[in-house]
């Protein structure tokens, strides 16, 4: 059967996530700020028409924000990741094989279904979407990932369109004219790297790059150079990825509330990340056999350092007090006390399954010590489960927060928490 | 492992072992068997939300400052029903009839819950 895809996108998603709570800033520009309120992570067309590029410093955009009434947020991921899991909710209702891309986007294989008007399918899902859940979408329909992505992004900003483009019912004439509008750094999978390299080859748009003869892409961009081509060209090369793919790495990092050059504000902060990684690693059954610590100071500021250390651990563990003890011994190899340090990641990577724990080889693994740390740690995750998170914590785990990032803007977590409900106010009759 | 046993996953995460396996465990899959208040009052778990309210021009009514509204969005609205609106720049609860031409319906309410203690 002739595979189709549609991709769901979400516009403007932070932005949307605000606006649902807040009715007054519909037609406002908007923007939200990533942790710390470093830089502009989703803006609103308003924002966008104003030349406030994604990922633009807010400090340098300070003036523009106040000449310009700019609603500035801090990210509120509690309520983006609520409202994500409601919109992946309803699609997968609509179809099982649904792979969630990224927090705002959705590919949905739909050649299972029987639809025969995807036009007005989308349309359908994206009112759907609107109404129940509150959050603007835009939908691309095509034989392939590629080519559903990069329909998707014509259809938006396009009064026309308004937001839903289905390739696969166009003519040729038609399908070339929208690859032509496409420029080459938009589509799917060519970066700032690729795109200089392929003007250089005067390749500007997405048709020209779909007329490459494949050996020259492949010569160019390597294998994914050569299965972008085709993917242009309505051959398939992706898959729907299966949606219970086990997840490669778990990443928890922060910015410090102020530069620091105190040794156990950094200690906390590790304790903390790590804390959250291994949480997420044990809630999805599995265990890392390497981690990796890095510290840096400011970017913008001069002296720019970044340090990085990693771990292998004999065994695979997902045990917060042990992760903490090897992390913080790398820290205290990495740190300088001279220096300011502004941020601290922490990411567990190279992760197996707890129930495909193979014996290490030396016979390493003592199953009564796992099974102990296993248990304590069931019961840490269940009382914070149960009474919220970090009602119990590691003693390294500083909850004075005196690391935690600004977030001065922050929205309620209107979905999240009890004291934070939106507030409907009695309209007097 | 348990090759003559049958492992079934009873509510809270308990784990029970048996010759039988439990019918009424089966009959819920990963449920409790006790009544589950979200099952009577969210019924579209994606298209629900809760709101808190403000005002007490309704006490009258039987709804109290502080109380919580279980809103719809996917709910079709009626007349007379309580509905949730953007009004100026606020969100309002009120009558369906009472919306003016410019307030924009957000939800339908479709509980109100007073916590007495």
């Amino acid at each position: 059967m002739k595979p189709v895809f549609a991709l769901i996108d979400c516009n403007n998603f932070f932005v949307s996530c605000e606006r649902l709570f807040r009715p007054g800033l519909e037609g406002k520009p908007v923007v939200v700020l990533s942790s710390n309120d470093g830089c502009a992570i989703s803006r609103s067309a308003e924002a966008k028409a104003l030349g406030i590029p994604m990922a633009a410093p807010a400090f340098k955009y300070r003036q523009v924000f106040r000449d310009h009434g700019v609603v500035q947020f801090s990210a509120n991921f509690e309520l983006y990741g609520d409202i994500s899991e409601r919109i992946t909710r309803i699609l997968t209702a609509i179809t099982p094989r649904t792979e969630v891309y990224s927090v705002d986007e959705s590919f949905l294989d739909l050649s299972q279904l029987e639809i025969t008007d995807y036009t007005a399918w989308a349309r359908a899902v994206k009112n759907r979407l609107l109404k129940e859940v509150g959050i603007p979408v835009s939908i691309g329909i095509a034989t392939t990932k590629t080519l559903a992505k990069l329909a998707t992004a014509l259809s938006k900003n396009d009064n026309v369109l308004n937001g839903v483009l289905d390739l696969t019912g166009l003519s040729e004439p038609d399908r070339q004219a929208y690859l032509l509008k496409t420029p080459v750094n938009e589509v799917w999978g060519i970066g700032w790297r690729l795109a200089p390299k392929l003007r250089a080859e005067g390749i500007y748009n997405a048709l020209e790059l779909s007329q490459m003869r494949p050996q020259h892409a492949k010569q160019l961009m390597g294998i994914h150079g050569r299965q972008l081509v085709a993917e242009l060209n309505g051959q398939p090369c992706h898959k729907l990825e299966a949606f219970g793919r086990i997840r490669q790495t778990v990443m928890h990092g922060r910015m410090f509330g102020e530069d620091t050059s105190q040794f156990n504000v950094i200690e906390a902060a590790i304790a903390s990340l790590t804390a959250r990684a291994a949480h997420d690693l044990r809630r999805e059954g599995l265990r890392a056999r390497s981690a990796s610590l890095s510290l840096s100071t400011n970017r913008h500021k001069p002296g720019y350092q970044r340090r990085q250390q990693i771990i292998g651990f004999t065994a695979p563990t997902a045990d917060t007090g042990h992760i903490t003890a090897e992390l913080v011994a790398a820290a205290d190899k990495l740190f300088n006390q001279n220096a300011q340090y502004h941020r601290a990641n922490v990411l567990l990577y190279d992760l197996v399954s707890d129930k495909a724990l193979q014996p290490d080889l030396f016979g390493q693994i003592d199953p009564m010590l796992v099974q102990t740390s296993h248990n304590r740690l069931k019961a840490v995750d269940a009382i914070n489960a149960r009474y919220g998170k970090a009602t119990v914590y590691y003693a390294a785990e500083d909850l004075s927060q005196s690391w935690q990032p600004k977030r001065q803007l922050r929205s309620p977590r209107y979905t999240t928490n009890w004291q934070e409900l939106p507030i409907a106010r009695i309209l007097k009759s | 492992m348990h090759d003559d046993l049958q492992t079934v996953a009873g509510g809270d995460g308990v784990s029970v072992h048996s010759g039988f396996p439990n019918p009424a465990l089966e009959h819920r899959g990963q449920g409790r068997l006790s009544l589950d208040l979200n099952q009577l009052l969210v019924q579209r778990p994606s298209s629900t939300y809760l709101f808190r309210i403000e005002g007490h021009h309704w006490a009258d009514q039987g709804i109290y400052d502080s109380d919580m509204a279980v809103i719809d969005r996917a709910a079709q609205a009626h007349r007379g029903d309580l509905i949730i609106a953007w009004h100026d720049e606020d969100l309002v609860i009120c009558k369906q009839h009472q919306l003016l031409e410019t307030d924009q319906p957000w939800g339908v309410v479709t509980a109100i819950i007073h916590q007495y203690r």
